[in-house]
């Protein structure tokens, strides 16, 4: 219910329709500058939030780059631990300790072996197999010098 | 009105008279500042909220030709401070914590730690200054560090901090202490190779190296340092997205030497055994690969160990196998008897009078240990006869015996590492008097080094090429894996007939054959081609010492595929003096353990007494 005379509302509605394109230009106005300071704001805050990720990022490598040299040194400890334990008169000493009576081995007392994984000597034994028959059929031939052949291969 | 006008134009214009120079003044500051000493102030400026901090690279470590560690770094933490910046009131409590941790009394740390320090200045008055520096602890394990590290930050926390179980105190002295990575030097093998490596110490927080190939190869292990420099914080902390500049370090090169540790371990070994049984002064020996000429072990008694400074001896610590040379004896025969027979002035058959052990030549009498009447040339170099070889460097002349001892690299550095290597002495023949030519080809009048006599040696076991000796094997860059390798290289040929070569071999093996001077020398198993060595030692002021000698053997095994050239040389050895009885075992024992240590077969099966002749 309106209980405002109808001069005035005429008059007020006068007015406002009078002022509306101003009002709309200040308000878009004030809109832009609203959206410039979030867009400015959203920048800073996005700004701020990286730098922090960063911050963050970094501190985490620092920390790892913290752990791999405390493993290095770790590392560098042991080997250096090994390299003492291995030296010759600690050897001595230890093999005295614990009565070892060592001899040097006689040349050709020793062999070297040669680990090989399972496919490898799967595959040897096949050649070793294919060369077994070959060497049975020149054996048929020449036995003697065959033989001899055979030999010195088998020991190379 | 009118008055009012007026009397604000005044004021205006007063304020005008007033602020125009100052704003003038401002803008021709702010230019100066801004514009014309804008580089002094930044820089200033920069000083105040930027810090740097040195990071020292790792100095090259030292390898045997295999890879095994003989002179390494351990981690380590050096902890410092400033005194000053530690508050009175904690002083006594810092001081018995570095006590608990360091060893020292806590009496010594209360006093380093006091804030101000009493020096002599320049004009050598003592002056009150502000203690900046103290080194609490240099070679800090890591664990050790950290646990004084949580104790010192512990005395300085709040009641609420410990019992939130923090880690920094809110309270600690800003600028007191500081931690710095380093590392130190270790040695963990010991006393072995130990000449030939050195030692380093540590002056004013820097490494000094003292002799050996620390100091040598000083400049390619010693690491670049790195630095950075960046924006901190008020507690100087580095702020993450700061100005910062950055130069990395870079590690020393590692050095791989020739030496081989189980090969070094054996003679060294042996060379204890032999020190404690005949008493010594000095005992040099060295191994060495004749095909190649690298260095494979390299020794000396007395010696020490880098590691344990209480023990030091200073005489044992000189690289004396390299810097000294002595008259190396009936060693250097084979040298001139080698190059009669290459030149033909002689065969192994010649017969020479021996003028049964006593010869006056130019009114002085050369004798020899027994009293030979003729010898072939061959029995010349088996029996060692002074008069023989004396004879037959007569025949070649004084000027072929000294291009012979030239040839050989006597006189002349080895080019071994050591800029104090001995050069030995060899007169040229203009200084030579009438007795020199009987003399030099016997070993006496002039001096070689040990390593020289190696070298000759590797000549004589490898067809007579001269090889370059080598004792660094490889440099290897550890940041690019790069690998510095210096070829080998033969520096002369010294026999033109190889048969020549061939016959003074088959003579030198006679030598520990039955009815040579180093039946002891002999390896069995294996054919040994050698020299022994006997010399009296010469004693400035006093002549030849009738008491004191110098006894070597020098020889390669197995003899007609040498594998090894070995040389042993004892000075002044006590209750013998004959090198076949002294350094002959040393020589067989080693060779023998090295050749089973690498699989030699071996050439020779040694007859047995009355069974069937080979």
């Amino acid at each position: 219910m309106n209980i405002q005379p109808g001069r005035m509302t005429q008059s007020r509605r006068t007015s406002s329709a009078r002022r509306d394109p101003d009002f709309g230009r200040q308000l878009v106005r004030v809109m832009k500058v609203l959206l410039f300071l979030v867009l400015v704001s959203g920048v800073l805050v996005f700004h701020i939030y990286m730098n922090q990720r960063i911050a963050e990022t970094e501190n985490r490598i620092r920390g790892v780059k913290q752990n791999i040299s405390r493993v290095r040194i770790e590392i560098t400890n042991l080997r250096n631990r090994r390299e003492e334990y291995c030296s010759p008169e600690v050897i001595r000493r230890q093999m005295a300790r614990f009565g070892l009576n060592l001899v040097p081995a006689e040349p050709g007392q020793v062999r070297r072996m040669a680990v090989i994984p399972s496919w490898q000597a799967r595959h040897q034994a096949v050649l070793l197999e294919r060369n077994r028959t070959v060497v049975t059929a020149l054996h048929s031939d020449r036995p003697a010098s065959t033989a001899r052949r055979l030999r010195r291969t088998s020991r190379d | 009105m009118t008055n009012t006008s007026d009397s604000i134009r005044m004021r205006g214009k007063l304020i005008a008279v007033w602020w125009f120079p100052l704003a003038a003044f401002l803008i021709f500051r702010f230019f100066q500042i801004q514009v014309t000493r804008h580089e002094y102030y930044f820089s200033e400026a920069r000083g105040r909220y930027t810090t740097s901090r040195t990071m020292a690279g790792k100095r090259g470590e030292i390898f045997d030709r295999s890879g095994y560690l003989l002179v390494g770094n351990s981690p380590c933490v050096e902890i410092f401070c400033t005194p000053a910046n530690l508050p009175e009131n904690s002083r006594r409590s810092v001081a018995v914590i570095c006590a608990k941790h360091f060893g020292k009394p806590a009496m010594w740390y209360y006093r380093r730690l006091a804030p101000v320090i009493r020096r002599k200045g320049p004009d050598g008055v003592e002056k009150e200054v502000r203690s900046l520096y103290f080194m609490i602890n240099r070679q800090t394990p890591l664990e050790t560090a950290e646990a004084f590290k949580r104790e010192l930050t512990r005395l300085f926390q709040t009641e609420k901090e410990r019992a939130a179980g923090k880690t920094t105190a809110r309270h600690f002295p800003p600028g007191f202490i500081a931690y710095r990575n380093s590392s130190y030097r270790t040695y963990p093998k010991g006393r072995l190779a130990s000449n030939i490596l050195g030692y380093i110490n540590v002056v004013n927080d820097s490494a000094v190296p003292q002799g050996g190939l620390e100091k040598e190869l000083n400049k390619t292990i010693t690491p670049e340092m790195g630095r950075e420099i960046y924006e901190r914080t008020r507690d100087g902390i580095p702020l993450d997205y700061g100005y910062r500049k950055f130069s990395e370090s870079r590690d020393g090169k590692d050095v791989y030497l020739t030496i081989s540790e189980p090969v070094q371990a054996i003679l060294e070994e042996e060379l204890d055994a032999a020190y404690a049984k005949w008493r010594p002064e000095t005992i040099y020996a060295a191994i060495a690969d004749p095909n190649t000429g690298e260095i494979l072990a390299l020794a000396q008694r007395p010696t020490f160990n880098p590691g344990d400074r209480k023990t030091f001896d200073p005489a044992a610590v000189r690289t004396r196998i390299a810097e000294d040379s002595y008259e190396p004896g009936s060693v250097i025969k084979p040298f001139s008897i080698g190059k009669a027979l290459d030149w033909g002035v002689v065969t192994p058959d010649t017969v020479i009078d021996c003028e049964k052990g006593r010869w006056i030549y130019l009114k002085r009498p050369l004798t020899d240990s027994h009293n030979y009447d003729k010898l072939t040339v061959a029995g010349v170099i088996q029996k060692s006869s002074n008069i023989g070889t004396a004879k037959v460097a007569l025949s070649l002349g004084k000027e072929r015996v000294y291009e012979v001892l030239r040839l050989f690299g006597f006189g002349e550095k080895t080019g071994l590492p050591f800029p104090l290597e001995s050069r030995g002495y060899l007169p040229r023949p203009k200084r030579w008097d009438g007795l020199s030519i009987t003399r030099f080809p016997i070993g006496y009048g002039i001096r070689v080094s040990p390593l020289q006599l190696l070298r000759a040696y590797c000549a004589l076991a490898c067809n007579g090429d001269l090889p370059e000796l080598k004792l660094v094997d490889r440099l290897v860059d550890t940041s690019t894996g790069e690998e510095t390798r210096r070829p080998v290289r033969i520096i002369r040929r010294t026999f033109v007939n190889p048969a020549a070569h061939r016959q003074l071999v088959d003579m030198m093996v006679t030598v520990t054959e039955p009815g040579g001077t180093a039946t002891k020398a002999a390896v069995p198993g294996y054919r040994v081609a050698g020299k022994t060595g006997t010399s009296r030692k010469y004693v400035p002021g006093r002549g030849y010492s009738a008491g004191a000698y110098f006894a070597s053997f020098v020889g390669f095994v197995p003899a007609y595929k040498p594998r090894l050239v070995m040389l042993v040389t004892f000075d002044n050895p006590k209750g013998a003096s004959y090198g076949g009885t002294i350094a002959g075992p040393v020589f067989s024992r080693t060779a023998s353990r090295i050749l089973k240590y690498w699989n030699v077969p071996p050439d020779h099966i040694p007859e047995k007494k009355g069974g069937p002749k080979k």
